[in-house]
């Protein structure tokens, strides 16, 4: 049960109840930090081969479900479970090996390790043998990676550590991709870049239904999000508001303001 | 006599080594194990000065401080280029060399006999004679060394220090240069350590190098990290605690062959059960506003802020007006660079770029990433100097200014990362920001003035958070912070400056439509006030509805400048950065 108040949309999805081809199933989860609780009852789904954004104002806990997700924070209450498996107990290494990747906020890299090195710490992480082809995919994407390969990832600028972050994440050939603010940093052309790059991998032709990955965006720039989503989901002071298939940017953009006024 | 009362002066002795290193190691977080070698240096000069050349007690003391406080500053200054790490090694190698020279035959400290028979403690003819007269001098020593820590915690030069060990190139942008003041902690510290040893020689009668290895360093530091690094009452309690262990020892009668063993035994006991159960201490370090509160300081965790609709009270800002701009503002200039060039090992970041911001405007710096923008900031700002080429700040050449220096004159600037003081409170951070703050001294205004300052620093850092509408958030730690409001307080504490140009790296990135609309009509407010601002953003719209006047640059050059909807529908623009074109 979902309480706040939903500003209409469609209603989720019953078929996606903790079935084995869910990528990710948030089920009414309240999480925090110490008294204070940031998630209200959160329930939030994501299929294999699926773009999933959040969107809200500063402060709506959007980073902390990244975080619930990822294992850094462990819900009060409600369950996490991805691909049929109940994570909500497992610590976050277990989860990356279960295929959960996050591309946490500001895109923080190893400095001191090359950016060849960085990516490899990436693929260590699963060993898994799609690890190769999406090294090349992610070159491609970001030829400056390719460019840049030997130098020391902290001589990188904002904006090409947050690619390189999210190359990182991608090289694990994870089969949920949690995204933290990606925009943070990236010029319009670039953030434009990654997101078409990303919804190509999800919906990934060659693969099978339940072997697509699934992508859980969190996201400030409302535009950028509406423009590569498939599903949309509106948080507000820790609770979803709203959602929403093929999301409207003004209408989205609408319901934040309306949203935050009304408090 | 009772057994515990003979021991009362030693551990007053502790508490005066213990307050004053947790100063340096744990306010300053200047790890040092030389502490100890300081101490020795106040003991041998009174054991030296009193038994060989005759010296009054008095007098030998005061030296003996003046010689260790001098020393302190002197061995710290090569360490404070590595800060943690390096700072730490270089104390231990000055540790060690100051016990190879108190050991070394020599007719000063007597090598490894000691200076024994140096006379009881004693002001003219009174000298103190028995347990309860040094009792009775010892302890107020011990109190007053507390006071004055007491007083310098609640002082501005507590925050300074706070803040310059998070993170010192912010430290410098906010003008907190940290070369001079350290280096006066430093030497207050081990002026204490050498006060801490003319009261051991006069305790004790005797002294030898054993008592001044390297081993009773960490003993000194162990008491700090067990009563709870940068709290003053956690390093007085760490040094009751643990200077009591070899008394207890003393106290159950062990034979003297186990009782060394035993005492270590019990401090690294001692040690491992405070850093598993407890990591930060038994007092642990709290920022200023949990100090008054005790703890009651409401969770304010994630209420709802007030709508961005609510118009920020800019006029209760205490901005002096600068010279505003005449009515042509645009032929005058704030900030020039010309032909700025850097490289950074090969890779060319700047490749002569010429600039002229004009004063009383916005202006906004568009670019795809890696094209140089944050290096041109750091450039103009002074946290990295160029290769060629020169900045002028209002027709002043800056070329061979710091950061500081340029914070001084009026440049005030934000990170993209945020870079905001961990383990600072929101509050706090703002008010490391303001102008008064960058002209902060460890004597007069930490330990003459005290808190007295305080209140108006604070009632100033919540009009700037209030303009940012954070005022609610001001007693969470920055950063547990959502990222955009960790921005708005990075928004903040650069408007604290009071500079009179603001450079601000991707002000918008991870900020929401409200808080862009916040941040935007202040930045229009103040150049209504005569302040220039510059802007990095990646938010073309935002950018585009708020600056007067817009640079793009690429690969290191600018490719475009002028009015901003020319700029962002010029080809090259729409190519390399929109990718429109």
């Amino acid at each position: 049960m979902r309480s706040g108040s939903s500003t209409g949309g469609t209603k989720p999805e019953e078929s996606c109840e903790l079935d084995g081809d869910v990528a990710l199933q948030l089920a009414e989860v309240d999480a925090g930090y110490g008294k204070v609780e940031a998630l209200h009852e959160v329930t939030v789904s994501v299929r294999p081969g699926e773009v999933v954004g959040i969107v809200g104002a500063n402060g709506a806990g959007k980073s902390t479900i990244a975080k619930t997700v990822a294992g850094f924070v462990r819900p009060s209450s409600g369950r996490v479970i991805s691909h049929g498996v109940d994570v909500t107990e497992l610590n976050v290494r277990q989860r990356v090996r279960r295929g959960i990747s996050l591309v946490p906020e500001g895109g923080p890299a190893f400095r001191g390790l090359s950016v060849e090195e960085n990516l490899l710490v990436g693929a260590s992480a699963t060993a898994s043998d799609r690890s190769a082809p999406m090294l090349e995919q992610v070159l491609k994407t970001f030829p400056v990676l390719a460019e840049r390969r030997r130098q020391d990832a902290g001589l990188l600028s904002g904006g090409e550590r947050q690619m390189l972050a999210v190359g990182r994440a991608l090289v694990a050939a994870p089969r949920l991709l949690v995204l933290d603010e990606p925009s943070i940093g990236l010029s319009p052309l670039m953030l434009n870049r990654l997101l078409v790059q990303v919804g190509d991998l999800a919906r990934n032709e060659d693969a099978t239904d339940a072997d697509r990955m699934g992508v859980l965006l969190m996201e400030q720039n409302v535009i950028a999000a509406c423009s590569v989503v498939d599903r949309i989901y509106v948080l507000h002071l820790g609770r979803i508001v709203h959602e929403a298939a093929s999301p409207d940017p003004d209408e989205i953009s609408e319901i934040i303001l309306r949203s935050l006024g009304s408090t | 006599m009772n057994f515990w009362l003979t021991q009362v002066p030693l551990l007053a002795m502790y508490v005066v080594l213990a307050v004053s290193l947790d100063l340096l190691a744990g306010v300053a977080e200047l790890l040092s194990i030389a502490q100890i070698a300081f101490m020795g240096v106040g003991a041998y000069s009174v054991g030296y000065l009193t038994v060989t050349a005759h010296w009054p007690f008095l007098l030998a003391t005061l030296v003996g401080v003046l010689i260790a406080a001098l020393a302190g500053a002197i061995s710290g200054i090569p360490g404070l280029r590595g800060r943690g790490f390096i700072y730490g090694v270089m104390s231990f190698a000055v540790a060690i060399v100051a016990y190879t020279a108190f050991n070394a035959p020599n007719n000063i400290t007597n090598g490894a006999e000691g200076i024994a028979g140096v006379p009881l403690p004693s002001v003219g003819a009174a000298a103190l004679s028995d347990t309860w007269s040094f009792i009775a001098v010892y302890v107020p020593i011990a109190v007053v060394i507390v006071l004055l820590r007491w007083r310098l915690d609640r002082s501005p030069v507590n925050l300074a220090l706070r803040a310059i060990r998070s993170d010192p190139m912010a430290g410098a942008i906010s003008g907190i240069g940290s070369g001079r003041l350290l280096i006066k902690v430093m030497a207050l510290s081990a002026g204490c350590a050498g006060l801490g040893g003319a009261m051991f020689a006069g305790l004790i009668g005797f002294v030898d190098p054993s008592s001044f290895s390297v081993d009773q360093g960490f003993l000194l530091l162990v008491m700090v990290i067990v009563g709870g690094k940068g709290n003053l009452w956690g390093a007085a309690f760490g040094a009751i605690l643990i200077g009591s262990v070899p008394s207890l020892v003393t106290y159950v009668n062990l034979p003297s062959s186990t009782a060394g063993s035993i005492e270590q035994i019990i401090y690294a006991l001692i040690l491992i059960v405070i850093i598993r159960v407890r990591a930060s201490g038994i007092f642990p370090e709290r920022h200023w506003l949990k100090r008054e509160r005790r703890g009651a300081a409401a969770p304010v965790g994630m209420t709802p802020l007030a709508p961005a609709a609510a118009t920020p009270p800019l006029s209760a800002v205490p901005l002096d007006p600068v010279t505003p701009p005449p009515a042509n503002a645009d032929t005058v200039v704030a900030l020039e660079c010309k032909d700025l060039k850097k490289s950074f090992g090969g890779v060319k970041a700047i490749r002569g770029v010429s600039i002229a911001f004009p004063a009383g405007r916005i202006t906004g710096i568009i670019g795809a990433n890696g094209a140089g923008k944050t290096t041109l900031i750091d450039l103009l700002s002074g946290v990295q100097r160029p290769d060629e080429g020169s900045v002028e700040f209002f027709g002043q050449e800056l070329r061979r200014s710091s950061a500081v220096t340029r914070r001084r004159k009026g440049m005030g600037r934000t990170f993209q990362s945020t870079r905001l003081f961990h383990g600072l409170s929101a509050e706090e951070n703002v008010m490391s920001g303001l102008g008064s703050m960058s002209r902060i001294g460890l004597f007069r205004d930490g330990l003459w003035r005290g808190g007295r300052q305080v209140p108006r620093l604070r009632k100033h850092a919540n009009v700037y958070l209030e303009e940012v509408q954070l005022r609610a958030r001001l007693g969470m730690d920055a950063l547990d912070l959502p990222y955009g409001e960790q921005k708005l307080v990075g928004l903040a504490r650069a408007l604290a400056s009071d500079a009179s140009v603001l450079l601000l790296d991707e002000p918008f990135a991870g900020v929401s439509a409200d808080g862009v609309s916040v941040m935007s009509n202040i930045l229009r407010d103040l150049t209504q006030k005569g302040r220039t601002v510059i802007l990095i953003d990646h938010n073309v719209e935002a950018v585009v509805g708020l600056v007067d006047y817009m640079v793009a640059v690429d690969f290191g050059a600018v490719i475009a400048d002028g009015d901003p909807k020319d700029v962002i529908s010029d080809r090259r623009v729409m190519q390399s950065y929109l990718g429109t074109a």
